[in-house]
């Protein structure tokens, strides 16, 4: 029977023989669903052939076709519709814009496959969703939106890269970013600020291993697919894009000291001007109390709010965009520019863009591709010090502050510097000294990233084509720092005459892949497989330069440095460095589908590396998947009525976790020394430990799931259950330090992840004008450590990794309340026992009891409606049941930093004997205990977005627009948590005074021509 | 038939391009090289020596010294928290980062040394290069005993001969070494040091004190031996220091901080801009004290007469809101404040060693201890007048005292106090803002440095200080 099989297979392969029938001619027009305007460019195909046309200007087509055939209506972003043509010789139809469509089609990096014959688990997100959200990276519109991925934002700065996970941290010490991919080439993962989203046409996530097996050693944290918009036959389509808006601080919740709680907290703790100048204090430098009164009543006028100082309460964004796009059936085109400039809330932070793109398709008789070229050229300008408890970063400034420092004299800023020469003042200026570091310096990175593509197809045979990818992604960073000569801060430069720093930074990638494929689709047999060669080079490269002695005429170029001799103390500090990695591989990739009702997905990929030593270079990866379309067997005919998706998955596969992209994950195996120096002579010290071990960390997935439509497609649901094993885990071993150095990495350990993706989505009601339609998805995860080779835990810090528990759990002495009688802390050591804070022992009381900061539960859900041409929708994202160590209350609740301005807290502090109450007296020493572990849980009212389109009768008349839309949208609405600290939603465990989520509010207009 | 071919030729350079893209397979690190062969010739092997330098760090055995004792108290503008809690006598061995520091500085440096060592006496020279070679030897030999010396001095159990120390490592290699016993860790120092001694060529000097020569071994031996109670050898090697280089004169004293004269430097590691600067622990680069000069060593100077009380702090603010600060380290360069060399060692410390060794010696020399301390105060004290001493006990405590003076803020204070078996008692004046550290005796966990928690957690054979586990 198979040999039969196959041998039909290659007869046919070698005969080629056409199928003849009786055509007749058909024409018809293809109107919009929505407002019922006409689609040029749409494809129509004679189902089962290669014949076909596209739809004129006007949404017209003719064509010839069998009397037996059926035609699909294609086009992108809308849904495809197949029509018998019978004895009909007109056929008029609508499409629809249903992004639940856009999944007909997957596109990985190494082909197309129709969705009813892919067996992984995959999520597709239309560009419709990403083009106007008032964010510069894509990966932060991805927030919600895919069931088990989970992207957070670190940072509120504009161009900040979120942090990715699919599916749980599968690794402890490489990286856990997914793969991305755009138009078949690799793409350097977190570099998403110079990329416009508004290009994306969909962006695919895939999530198990008929994937991620086929993406080798690269794909065991999943893959983000971007394919990006493509030009349409027909007439020539000018739009025009422009929005304006603003962003906001979200919580303007400081609970910190306003002025009369700050004195009042000095004179009741006997510090301070507070102290100073009480009327209680009899030893006050300061005799009169009259005066005393004066002073203290000038000083209550101050009251400065520092967080007014440094946020931005209208930090203005605006974005305009124009495309072109258009062609032939031989040439598409599509090219746009896109300007985009955001303020962050921080003051001096925000992001100016500047995007092209220009994708180019051909087809001739046999052969076929396209050129894709992207270049974008950012500019960001940060905050100092970010993320840090330091005084000078600006978050943390605005804590610190006191209320009753006064920034300003008669317009001038009075900063350590200069405060002698005003008498003098009662603070320690740390809010002027921060006010005055962010006005007298710049932190400025540019960004340049290009990336070029090529992809071409030649028809060998009927069923045999051969096939290459070519590209390179190419980034540059040029950092620039500036320090001016004229100030406080440069007066603490080197050389004290400020400072001015240069740096670049450069990555290069490569990807060619080369191979055949061959296809066939017979009788009920369909039939592709494919043998491709990849190779994957990259490069990176940085060098920095810092300059003293600016000439203060020459502000903010390398023009002002002056240069170091043996007396002056301005000799520049120079550094950089630079490496490479190359991956080659084989890859094989296999469907037969038998009667669109089993489907066979097969992959095979063997990958050589240089990231790992010679005996370990070379690897197999693999996956099998099968699919099974239920509805398509006879026994389910009459559900067919209600059904229109019933479809069984399961896949199971290999594949690795990447090394982190910097010298030591290129070389982890090598033991090594480094540059050093000592009293201006060139020395070695070693740098790496080595492992001639070393090899990767292998992920093997297995994926069960289930996709159902119902209704004509009005409810969809997808669910996957999954479990992704990760073994030969890296562990840092832990060294004795007699050894010179503190780990060793090892592959010993395994990491479990197990969990559902639930995604659920349909029209609540749809009725001719109104739609209403709401969608969500939700990702359970459960992290589990389950062995460490050697040992059953290591600690990091306030973090432990150990046996049972998952990843990113905190490790920390928990806290027993304060003493009642003496007023201090109490904890409970190991074995429960209460022990006075005297006794406070880290490292033998610590305890793992409070959870991690990996949420379980993440998702989102949405809410739309639909009425004529006014749309409106609303986005939520939640994760729930994680915890995050808040170490800003560490700084503001703490007798040591009680110079600086402190948390509220304070006022409900234990003060004598019998108080009840979980603030401990100010002579209590501060610990990390587990008071800091705050729940971080939270529900976010991400987007609302509006529009309206003009309806088609009145643009028709115009006869110039095609499409006009109005538009308004929140980014950020809300947030519900019980987090303390600024913002709850961040991309690792700890807060330390980020930079948090802004609000935004925009305005847009559309016009297509 | 023609599709075949073309199929065939098609594989043919598919196959074809793709071997030619494998061999691109094997790439080398270029910011970094292979231990493996690294060290080849002299030249190699002097890089290599210079790594080791540069791996010492000073400032650790000085900040947690600063810390812990009488030395500093804390100015109500530190707001930074910085070593707040070691000086609180709060850390624990897990969360501060200070009381570790030099446990982790000084076993790299050894490992360091190890490396070298392990390789050295395969690297062919013959003539010159053999000579380079020994001394290369000399140095690090040196060095490593140094690191045992640092080592012991600060983490073992105490200083009695059977008691816990710390591990010897001589070679460099994957291990968890316990603690071994403090005669066998003296035995090395000595050793390694006599080693060396014998590898320096004749009449060898480094002239910018920046490396080790043979009178550098003396002085080791020198240290090493007070902390043995080998006082007789102790006075010995003192003496050969003392004869080499005499102290420096009252013109001079200054200019050893600020790196302009060499005068009794034994010892010392250049520091350059991007390296370590000492001074930064008692007042930062934007003018911050973090550490202030605590009143009780203020107070036990004259401050008129004696020019190291001009030397070593100096008054920021007025008379009536003053601002005292160390400015020890602040070193010489306006442009570049706070960079100073790290000077190890000095001949005012090989004097305080022969008074201290006689004092304590078992028939006790107070004399000959009376006649170094009035020598080294009459150095420093303008118009000075000898002073006699009555017993060896009165001797020995003006000894401890004059060294709190003459070595403040050069890491001697916290082990002159576990040397001699004293307790550590800061002065009342000091001690505002210490939350109740006031004084620190023997029975407290804190007065004993812990292991760092980190190598309990990775070395389960090591044990931690018994006062750490009550």
């Amino acid at each position: 029977m198979i040999m039969k099989q196959v041998l039909a297979l290659w007869l046919a392969m070698m005969a080629c023989i056409p199928a003849i029938a009786q055509d007749r001619s058909i024409s018809g027009r293809v109107t919009d669903v929505l407002g019922g305007s006409p689609l040029p460019g749409v494809t129509i195909t004679i189902k089962g052939t290669s014949r076909g046309t596209v739809t004129n200007s006007s949404g017209e087509y003719q064509l010839k076709a069998p009397a037996n055939g059926t035609l699909v209506f294609s086009f992108v972003g809308y849904s495809t519709r197949e029509v018998a043509i019978g004895n009909q010789s007109t056929i008029n139809i609508s499409l629809g814009t249903d992004e639940k469509q856009l999944g007909e089609y997957v596109v990985s990096g190494y082909g197309t496959t129709q969705r009813s014959k892919y067996t992984g688990s995959v999520a597709s997100v239309s560009g419709e969703k990403l083009k106007d959200v008032p964010a510069a990276t894509f990966d932060q519109m991805l927030q919600g939106r895919v069931a088990g991925l989970y992207s957070t934002s670190g940072s509120g700065q504009p161009g900040t890269a979120n942090r990715v996970v699919i599916r749980g941290p599968g690794s402890i010490s490489g990286t856990t970013a997914p793969l991305y991919i755009i138009d078949g080439i690799a793409l350097e993962g977190g570099e998403f600020a110079t990329l416009n989203a508004a290009d994306f046409e969909t962006v695919n996530v895939y999530k198990d291993a008929t994937a991620t097996a086929l993406y080798g050693s690269r794909g065991a944290n999943g893959v983000i697919v971007i394919t990006t918009r493509r030009g349409k036959a027909g007439k020539l389509r000018l739009g025009a894009k422009t929005q304006y808006g603003w962003s906001q601080r979200t919580r303007p919740k400081f609970d910190i000291m306003n002025i009369d709680q700050r004195l009042q907290f000095e004179e009741e703790e006997e510090f301070g001007v507070g102290w100073e100048f009480s009327p209680k204090n009899d030893a006050s430098s300061e005799p009169d109390k009259t005066k005393r009164a004066q002073i203290l009543d000038s000083l209550r006028n101050i009251n400065t709010d520092w967080s007014r100082i440094f946020l931005r309460d209208h930090a203005k964004f605006q974005e305009h965009e124009v495309n072109l796009s258009g062609g032939n059936e031989n040439i598409r085109f599509y090219t746009s520019l896109n300007y985009f400039n955001q303020e962050g809330i921080a003051l001096r932070s925000g992001l100016t863009r500047y995007s092209f793109r220009s994708n180019v398709d051909f087809k001739g008789d046999r052969f076929s591709g396209a050129v894709n070229a992207a270049v974008g050229y950012s500019e960001i300008s940060g905050i100092e010090n970010e993320n840090s408890s330091s005084v000078v970063n600006t978050f943390a400034a605005a804590y610190y502050g006191l209320p009753y420092e006064a920034p300003y004299i008669n317009g001038v800023l009075v900063h350590s510097g200069n405060a002698s020469q005003f008498g003098g003042v009662y603070d320690l200026r740390e809010g002027s000294d921060a006010l005055e570091r962010t006005l007298n310096t710049t932190n400025q990175t540019n960004k340049l990233k290009g990336t070029l593509n090529m992809n071409l197809r030649y028809d060998l045979l009927k069923n045999l084509y051969a096939r290459t990818t070519m590209g390179v992604d190419y980034r540059q960073h040029d950092l620039s720092r500036y320090i001016n000569p004229n100030s406080y801060t440069g007066s603490q430069a080197t050389g004290r005459q400020g400072s001015y720093q240069q740096g670049f930074d450069k990555y290069w990638q490569f990807t060619g892949n080369y191979g055949l494929t061959f296809h066939e689709n017979k009788d009920k047999h369909d039939y592709e497989a494919s043998l491709i060669y990849e190779f994957i080079r990259t490069k990176s490269s940085n060098s920095t330069m810092t300059g003293y002695g600016i000439n203060g005429l020459f502000p903010e170029t390398p023009a002002g440095i002056t240069p170091g001799n043996t007396t002056n103390g301005f000799i520049p500090v120079l550094g950089g460095g630079k490496f490479g990695t190359a991956l080659a591989s084989f890859i094989f990739m296999g469907r037969y589908s038998y009667d669109d009702r089993y489907t066979l997905n097969l992959a095979f990929r063997r990958d050589g590396s240089s990231t790992v030593p010679e005996k370990n270079r070379w690897h197999n990866f693999w996956s099998v998947g099968g699919g099974w379309n239920v509805l398509k067997e006879d026994f389910m005919f009459d559900a067919t009525e209600k059904l229109d998706v019933l479809r069984l998955r399961a896949s199971y596969g290999v594949s690795a976790t990447p090394f982190a992209f910097n010298s030591t994950g290129a070389f982890g195996y090598m033991a090594t020394y480094s540059p050093t120096r000592y009293a201006g002579a060139a020395g070695v010290v070693p740098a790496t430990i080595g492992n001639p071990e070393y090899d990767w960390e292998y992920s093997k997935q297995l994926n069960i799931g289930f996709d159902v439509s119902a209704f004509r497609k009005r409810v969809n649901l997808s669910f996957d259950w999954y479990n992704r094993v990760t073994d030969n885990l890296f562990v840092d071993e832990q060294l004795s330090r007699t050894t010179g150095f503190t780990v060793r990495r090892i592959n010993a350990g395994s990491v479990r992840n197990r969990g559902i993706d639930v995604d659920l989505s349909g029209d609540i009601l749809r009725t001719r004008n109104f739609t209403l339609y709401a969608g969500a998805n939700f990702n359970y995860n459960k992290n589990e450590v389950t062995n460490l080779g050697a040992v059953n835990e290591f600690e990091q810090g306030t973090s432990i990794i150990r046996v049972g528990l998952p990843l990113g759990s905190h490790y920390i002495v928990k806290w027993a309340g304060v003493d009642p009688e003496t007023g201090r802390s109490q904890y409970y050591d190991r074995e429960g026992k209460i022990v006075p804070n005297a006794q406070y022992n880290s490292s033998t009381m610590s305890v793992a009891e409070f959870g991690t900061f990996n949420p379980p539960f993440t998702g989102g859900f949405h809410l739309g409606a639909r009425w004529k041409g006014l749309t409106v929708e609303a986005l939520f994202s939640f994760a729930q049941g994680f915890k995050r160590f808040n170490n800003e209350d560490f700084f503001n609740v703490n007798p040591s930093f009680a110079t600086s301005n402190q948390g509220t807290d304070w006022l409900r502090r234990w003060r004598k004997p019998g108080d009840i109450t979980d603030i401990p007296s100010t002579s209590d020493p501060r610990r990390f205990n587990s008071k800091d572990i705050q729940d971080a849980s939270y529900l976010r009212f991400r987007n609302l977005n509006m529009s309206y389109d003009l309806p088609a009768s009145l643009l028709e008349r115009t006869r110039v627009f095609s499409k006009v839309q109005v538009y308004v949208q929140a980014q950020n609405i809300l947030t519900i948590t019980s987090w303390k600290g600024f913002d709850p939603e961040d991309n690792n465990n700890i807060s330390l005074f980020e930079y948090p989520a802004a609000r935004t509010f925009t305005a847009g207009l559309r016009l297509n021509f | 038939m023609k599709r075949t071919f073309q199929l065939v030729y098609i594989l043919l350079a598919a196959a074809i391009l793709g071997t030619g893209c494998l061999g691109d397979l094997g790439i080398k690190p270029q910011d970094r090289i292979s231990q493996q062969g690294a060290f080849n010739n002299v030249t190699a092997l002097n890089i290599g020596v210079l790594g080791v330098y540069a791996g010492i760090n000073y400032g650790a055995t000085q900040y947690i010294t600063t810390l812990l004792t009488d030395e500093a108290t804390m100015p109500r503008e530190n707001n930074t928290g910085r070593g707040v809690i070691p000086w609180r006598w709060q850390y624990d061995p897990g969360t501060s980062a200070e009381p570790a520091a030099a446990w982790g500085a000084y076993y790299d440096v050894i490992d360091r040394a190890n490396r070298v060592l392990a390789v050295i006496d395969q690297v062919p020279a013959t003539g010159e290069d053999l000579i380079t070679r020994n001394r290369l030897k000399a140095e690090l030999l040196a060095i490593r005993a140094f690191s045992h010396l640092e080592l012991l001095s600060y983490y073992s159990v105490d200083y009695e001969p059977a008691s816990p120390g710390v591990p010897v490592m001589t070679e460099s290699k994957l291990s968890k070494p316990p603690r071994d016993v403090v005669s066998k860790v003296y035995q090395q120092i000595n050793a390694d040091l006599v080693a060396a001694k014998g590898l320096f060529p004749a009449n060898y000097t480094v002239t910018n004190r920046q490396r080790i020569d043979p009178l550098v071994v003396t002085a080791i031996q020198a240290r090493a031996s007070l902390l043995q109670k080998n006082f007789d050898a102790a006075i010995t090697f003192a003496t050969e220091v003392i004869t080499a280089r005499p102290l420096a004169s009252a013109a001079a004293f200054p200019n050893i901080w600020t790196d302009l004269s060499t005068a009794e430097v034994i010892w010392k590691l250049k520091r350059d801009n991007g390296e370590e600067r000492l001074g930064v622990n008692y007042r930062d680069n934007t003018g911050r004290i973090i550490w202030a000069p605590s009143f009780k060593l203020m107070e036990s100077f004259d401050p008129v007469n004696d020019i190291r009380f001009a030397n070593y702090f100096k008054n920021l603010g007025t008379t009536d809101v003053p601002r005292w600060t160390a400015i020890k380290f602040v070193g010489g360069q306006a442009a570049l404040v706070n960079l100073a060399d790290a000077k190890l060692f000095r001949t005012a410390e090989m004097y305080l060693i022969r008074a201290e060794a006689n004092a304590r010696k078992a028939t006790p020399d107070v004399a000959a201890g009376a006649a170094d301390l009035n020598a080294l105060r009459a150095a420093r004290i303008t118009g000075y007048t000898n002073e006699t001493f009555p017993t060896a006990a009165a001797l020995l405590d003006a000894v401890l005292l004059e060294r709190f003076k003459e070595l403040a803020f050069e890491s001697a204070r916290y082990v002159d106090a576990r040397r001699n078996n004293r307790q550590i008692n800061r002065g009342p004046k000091d001690v505002a803002l210490a939350q109740g550290a006031v004084d620190l005796t023997q029975d407290d966990r804190e007065y004993w440095l812990p292991i760092p928690q980190a190598e309990v957690f990775a070395n389960e054979h090591i044990a931690q200080h018994p006062k750490w586990l009550q």
